[in-house]
């Protein structure tokens, strides 16, 4: 796209600045004298890995939490940013990772939250208020969403258009979008970023936080990296240099973003055989065969069945027909508790909500799925859980101060081993990964994929669903692409291509060659 | 590479020591000496050995009462539970039923009450302050029609006055039940595999149910245990009083929760112990005791009883926020 920084620039201060910002954590530094400007009518991409203090940037500018130092600066005013209402009155608006809607509220109240036309008596004006919202769908292009559903109805992706709708409602100067993509499928991304580009040319000025380059590559006008609390580093999209970036990023050069598989698996060991299983409008005839020491790629465009296989086999589907059997013996998936005595081990979709008890140690986290193995006649035994806890830690190479720290207090990747870790007590044979390295950061992700290759190498089977299609190229041994909640096609050894699966995934039937256009690349689908 | 956001905090004490549990003895310390500092009668044992007596009620009650807030549930069927254990109890003895028979029945009666209470909670995901409270409801039309509102007149076995009335060696019987019934709490809480998965309910059941537990099971548990403390809190009472009567258990709808919630367990739960509820329940007695010496009307003191409930919930939100 068009470098437009300079169409906006007719004031010379840029629309936000931020210098000289620090903030302490109970003794833990995460933001060191760090300078940080957007111009008017640019998308500034910060990037760094976790802990590099971005979040924390973030969080300061849309007024969620106060520095302890420093200035902030919005067109040349420096402002007090108290709150997050204050920051949206004057102009900056936020995009969190982490969703902030009200299930129970409809779309329209949760994008008018805060502020929602009210008639003399202080009354909302539901019938307004629903106009605008209908209204700011159109100018956004959003035109399958109804302003009167409940969200909670909404899939992720559709919530995470609605949580940037909600941003917009405020017609910010600045818009802050965190990991605001990490929920959509490449429709909505390619959505996002029409609406992106077109409040670049109006003068917004836009501070994205990915970790997907391709999408970086895509929208960027100029980079920020962070590291350790402060800027090191600003550069001009035009002058990006990937692997100089990685570098700035964690300080040290990675030299390929993919560690070696572990050997396809030639004897025919097969753990998992799927016979024509389905369920309701669910799932449609799945049939495959998984053998230990395999990592199974399951793509597909959005929404195409991914998510509901993975749930499906962990026995959180009900009415399954069909067959599945682990090491020849047909298993009944009525129930968590059954799948996993089967052998089956969830790593789900949301750590937050669905894998970890976030005030509870890792000590306790690490332990709660194989506690009847821990225990005797019902009594916990304090020291195996505590070896148990132990051993986990080293086995993910998980950084905490000591398996009593609250999960709360670990960084995302961190949180991400520890689910895994709860699972590699259980003794489970088969690994479902659900989108694990959603909103990860660079490092972390690639601890993922040699966790997988590990996993593989000890003899367990990898199922990873997954909405980067580079990731599924470097890491599976074969790919299920679905489609119509079907398998549409499986890919294998060197077939697995970006270009092939989204080819499947699309159902185009002859594939595009090795020089198909870089756009093909991105990432395609996401949950359902 | 990863440590800046992680070392925020590094808390190396058990789940069960955290703040509120020091709050609630400091102020039971407190609250003691201002009480024997205005009468030094408070000081003397025998004063001392009658609040733990009266104690032991409300610490029995508040045994299931913390398993079942630790889940982040309630039990509001307490006081139509007890008072029909102990009735169906009176009613077997004035018909000849044995002592031990006549125990075993109240304590069954008050386990299937709190069963059925995990139903509405686990299978029909009504939230428990409802569906605990229309046990209580069902509970008590149940005393009325089975007793046709006139409990019986018996003569209570000295066993039972034993468990209500009771000294050994110079120590309340009652006293003796609330410490094995405390230490059966601890090592449930802390100690077993159920213990643990109450608190996992409590903060985030998904979790626990993806992780391969059937957290209906844990909730059926935690209710039972709940309705079987009210059954034996209703044995220890009727013991107590020489007698059975309709009114027995009206005390006891809010005074064990409050005592439980005092004692520094979370009322949203997934956090918190009975260590806690043990000094939540001395102080809710120090509290009535000292009030019902001084001469305040009833109301008046209701409204003190109240107000000091609310400013302890206060301080624990503050503890809570600034933790953040």
């Amino acid at each position: 796209m068009a470098d437009s920084s300079e169409s906006g620039a007719f004031n010379d201060a840029p629309a936000l600045e931020a210098s000289g910002i620090a903030k302490h954590f109970a003794g833990t530094i995460a933001l060191d004298d760090a300078d940080f400007s957007c111009r008017r009518g640019e998308v500034h991409v910060l990037l760094g890995a976790n802990g590099a203090g971005k979040s924390t940037l973030v969080k300061i500018l849309c007024g969620v939490q106060p520095p302890d130092a420093g200035t902030i600066r919005l067109a040349g005013e420096p402002v007090k940013l108290e709150n997050p209402i204050r920051a949206a009155e004057l102009g900056v608006a936020a995009v969190f990772q982490e969703l902030s809607l009200a299930p129970h509220l409809t779309v329209a109240e949760n994008i008018m939250l805060a502020h929602e036309p009210t008639g003399p008596l202080g009354q909302i004006r539901g019938r307004e208020l629903r106009r605008r919202v209908t209204e700011l769908f159109e100018q956004i292009g959003i035109d399958h969403i109804k302003p009167n559903t409940l969200t909670g109805r909404l899939t992720l992706a559709d919530q995470q258009l609605v949580e940037i709708a909600k941003a917009l409602s405020h017609d910010p100067k600045t818009l802050i979008v965190d990991e605001g993509t990490s929920a959509l499928g490449q429709e909505e991304v390619r959505r996002l970023f029409d609406l992106l580009g077109r409040l670049r040319e109006r003068g917004t000025a836009i501070i994205f936080i990915s970790h997907r380059m391709a999408e970086v590559r895509e929208i960027a006008d100029r980079l920020t990296v962070f590291r350790n609390g402060t800027n090191v580093g600003t550069v001009d999209a035009a002058d990006m240099d990937e692997s100089h970036l990685v570098e700035l990023m964690l300080g040290e050069r990675i030299e390929q973003s993919f560690p070696e598989r572990a050997p396809r698996p030639t004897d025919n060991d097969i753990l998992l055989d799927v016979d024509h299983l389905s369920a309701g409008e669910l799932l449609h005839d799945i049939s495959f065969q998984l053998r230990r020491g395999e990592v199974l790629g399951i793509a597909g465009l959005e929404g195409q069945g991914q998510g509901d296989l993975l749930l499906a086999l962990f026995g959180m589907v009900r009415r399954l027909s069909g067959d599945v059997r682990v090491a020849g013996k047909p298993v009944n998936l009525g129930s968590p508790w059954k799948a996993i005595r089967a052998g089956f081990a969830l790593i789900p979709e949301d750590r937050k909500t669905q894998g970890l008890l976030q005030p509870q140690s890792l000590r306790e986290n690490i332990a709660l799925a194989s506690l009847k193995n821990l225990s005797r006649g019902g009594l916990i035994d304090r020291a195996r859980e505590r070896r148990t806890a132990d051993e986990g830690m080293k086995r993910m190479e998980i950084k905490a101060a000591s398996m009593e720290t609250p999960v709360a207090a670990l960084s995302g990747g961190n949180q991400q081993k520890v689910v895994i870790a709860k699972w590699l007590e259980t003794g489970g044979d088969i690994f479902l990964f659900y989108d694990p390295t959603r909103g990860v950061d660079v490092g972390t992700k690639r601890a993922f994929y040699e966790l997988i290759g590990e996993l593989a190498r000890a003899g367990k089977a990898v199922m990873l669903y997954s909405t980067e299609l580079s990731e599924l190229v470097g890491v599976c041994h074969r790919v299920l692409v679905m489609n119509d909640r079907r398998i549409a096609e499986t890919l294998e050894d060197t077939d697995i291509t970006e270009n092939a699966i989204l080819a499947a995934s699309l159902g185009v039937r002859e594939r595009a060659g090795a020089d198909a256009e870089p756009a093909a690349t991105r990432n395609i689908g996401a949950a359902s | 590479m990863n440590n800046v956001s992680e070392s925020k905090r590094a808390v190396a004490l058990p789940s069960w020591l955290l703040q509120g549990v020091t709050i609630s003895y400091i102020l039971l310390v407190v609250l003691f000496a201002l009480a024997a500092a205005i009468n030094p009668h408070y000081a003397s044992w025998d004063n001392i050995r009658n609040l733990l007596q009266i104690g032991a009620f409300i610490g029995v009650i508040a045994v299931g009462q913390t398993l079942v807030i630790i889940t982040g549930q309630i039990d509001l069927s307490v006081p139509w539970n007890l008072t029909f254990s102990a009735i169906l109890m009176a009613t077997l003895i004035s018909h000849g039923t044995s002592t031990p028979v006549a125990i075993a029945a109240a304590l069954a009666s008050g386990t299937l009450v709190g069963m059925f209470n995990s139903i509405g909670t686990a299978i029909f995901r009504i939230h428990s302050l409802v569906w605990t409270l229309g046990t209580n409801a069902l509970m008590q039309g149940a005393t009325l029609v089975y007793t046709h509102a006139q409990p019986p007149k018996v003569d209570v076995p000295p066993f039972i006055r034993a468990l209500g009335a009771g000294n050994l060696w110079g120590i309340p019987v009652p006293l003796m039940v609330w410490i094995v019934a405390a230490i059966f709490a601890l090592v449930i809480l802390h100690q077993t595999r159920f213990g643990r998965y109450l608190y996992a309910i409590g903060n985030n059941e998904s979790a626990l149910f993806l992780s391969g537990v059937d957290s209906r099971k844990v909730y059926l548990g935690a209710y039972a245990i709940s309705g079987f403390c009210a059954a034996l809190a209703g044995i220890m009472l009727t013991g107590y009083s020489s007698q059975t009567y309709l009114g027995m258990g009206s005390d006891y709808l809010l005074v064990p929760v409050a005592a439980v919630i005092i004692g520094g367990t979370n009322i949203m739960g997934g956090s918190g112990g009975y260590l806690g509820s043990i000094s939540g329940a001395m102080i809710v007695v120090l509290l009535q005791s000292v009030l019902s010496t001084v001469q305040i009307q009833e109301a008046g003191k209701n409204i003190i009883f109240g107000s000091i409930i609310i400013v302890l919930l206060l301080l624990y939100g503050r503890e809570k926020l600034s933790t953040h």
